[in-house]
């Protein structure tokens, strides 16, 4: 479904279904990274995130209990005596300052700056982000500020995640921890925030199909 | 983080003094209202017992009786605090008693094979000892905790068997952000009925939510396995959520 509502509402978090999918663990590498990089970066998403641990925990607590052998208990027990409780109990505490979203760490480290970004054209930078699922490509898009995507629509779904700034495209305004998703129907333009630029994480499931200026994009959008 | 002498404890019957004070101010604060489980779905999930926490969790009943008002999920919170604070191995086994059997019905509702199933229970109750110091009651109750560390469990798992190379870990929000005050009166009214709030669903979005939970599908797998339209399965998903006063934003 796209985005036509451009209405008072000035939210663009992301469909339910893909918090869903993330929540439950089904969700696929390149998509639970951009759905947790938006759980990282945006409160309402969080709490909604949190509202379905919830759910998991309560259907937890509802389920018939199944017994298990009686040397499971032992065997635990046994690895217990092996590794005492950790007590660096407060992980928010040991947690360093990076603009990179800890679920982004991983992937390019704790800088955006230090990135071997590859110039795509000029105010378009690209950093390839290696994910072990096929079928998709996964990126980072540094665009400058006032600068504009080129028109482009899409064979298959491309989900985009702002991490700084913001970009304009027919669909809305996109802030940060705000995602879009475009399908086969969308044709959008994106243009970066003419005093910040725009910093996202873009994952394609198909090449990009350029309808506007062609040329220097269609490229390294082939090779997913 | 509390630390406790032994006369303390002995005082208590075993119970942490602090986690005792905590505890009356918490339900002082916000009574919680009763669990009750009522949720019989066309998934196979059936949930008619009536049977709360307390009742398995034997060595505690005492002390129950003493601190009235004590919900069984705030029990089972003071065994993990118990845990991280001494290394106390009767919490733990009490954490065990009420959890290994549920987690073992989840995972068999996954169709693992019995043996995977039960690597995924132990190492799930592992991690609970381990990360006992990180648990904070004032963020998720302990299922709730234990349904995420079953979850990235089980990622890790898939992981071995070549499926993505995800770092769980690196997906939690290690911090839960400020809340707006709407939604912070959602959660508090709602956290305690989620079961209920399913019950409610209309069958076919309620399966739609059984499905992903229990069988770890993606809206994508339950759109090929039903032959339902993507686009059904996606807005059986958003009403679903809606209805759950899960709000995301408005991208419809």
């Amino acid at each position: 479904m796209t985005s036509h509502n451009t209405t008072s509402f000035n939210t663009y978090t992301m469909p339910s279904e893909l918090l869903l999918d993330f929540a439950t663990g089904a969700a696929l590498e390149p998509i639970a990274l951009a759905v947790a990089t938006v759980v990282h970066l945006n409160p309402a998403a969080a709490s909604a995130y949190h509202r379905l641990n919830q759910i998991g925990g309560e259907l937890l607590d509802s389920l018939e209990p199944t017994a298990g052998s009686d040397d499971s208990l032992k065997i635990i027990l046994a690895h217990l005596a092996d590794s005492p409780p950790d007590n660096d109990a407060d992980f928010s505490c040991t947690q360093h300052t990076s603009a990179v979203p800890v679920p982004l760490r991983a992937y390019v480290g704790d800088s955006f700056e230090a990135l071997p970004w590859n110039n795509l054209t000029s105010g378009v930078d690209e950093y390839v982000i290696k994910t072990s699922q096929s079928g998709y490509r996964t990126s980072l898009l540094r665009i400058a500020p006032g600068k504009a995507m080129p028109h482009h629509g899409h064979a298959g779904e491309e989900l985009t995640v702002v991490i700084k700034g913001a970009y304009d495209s027919e669909c809305g305004h996109f802030t940060v921890g705000d995602m879009e998703v475009a399908n086969s129907d969308t044709k959008h333009k994106p243009v970066a925030d003419a005093v910040n630029g725009c910093l996202c994480l873009a994952v394609l499931s198909a090449p990009v199909q350029l309808t506007g200026f062609v040329g220097w994009f269609i490229n390294p959008f082939l090779k997913v | 983080m509390f630390h406790t002498t032994h006369s303390q404890r002995a005082e208590n019957n075993g119970f942490p003094y602090t986690m005792i004070d905590k505890l009356r101010h918490r339900t002082f604060e916000k009574p919680e209202p009763t669990r009750v489980r009522s949720v019989d779905t066309d998934m196979g999930f059936s949930a008619k017992k009536h049977i709360p926490f307390a009742a398995l969790s034997m060595p505690y009943t005492a002390m129950h009786s003493e601190v009235p008002n004590l919900t069984s999920s705030d029990i089972m919170a003071s065994h993990v605090k118990a845990i991280a604070a001494n290394a106390d191995r009767k919490a733990f086994e009490m954490l065990y008693g009420y959890y290994a059997p549920r987690l073992r019905s989840w995972c068999l509702k996954q169709r693992l094979t019995p043996e995977t199933a039960e690597e995924l229970v132990q190492e799930t109750l592992i991690s609970v000892w381990r990360k006992a110091a990180s648990f904070d009651v004032d963020k998720a109750s302990v299922s709730t905790w234990l349904f995420t560390i079953l979850r990235n469990k089980r990622i890790d798992l898939l992981r071995k068997e070549n499926r993505p190379a995800l770092k769980p870990e690196d997906f939690e929000i290690l911090q839960e952000p400020e809340k707006p005050a709407d939604l912070c009166m959602i959660e508090a009214t709602e956290a305690h009925s989620v079961n209920t709030s399913l019950a409610m669903l209309p069958p076919e979005q309620r399966s739609m939510i059984m499905k992903a939970f229990f069988e770890e599908k993606s809206h994508s797998d339950i759109a090929l396995e039903t032959g339902l339209p993507l686009g059904t399965v996606k807005s059986r998903i958003r009403l679903a959520l809606m209805r759950l006063k899960i709000s995301i934003g408005t991208q419809l």
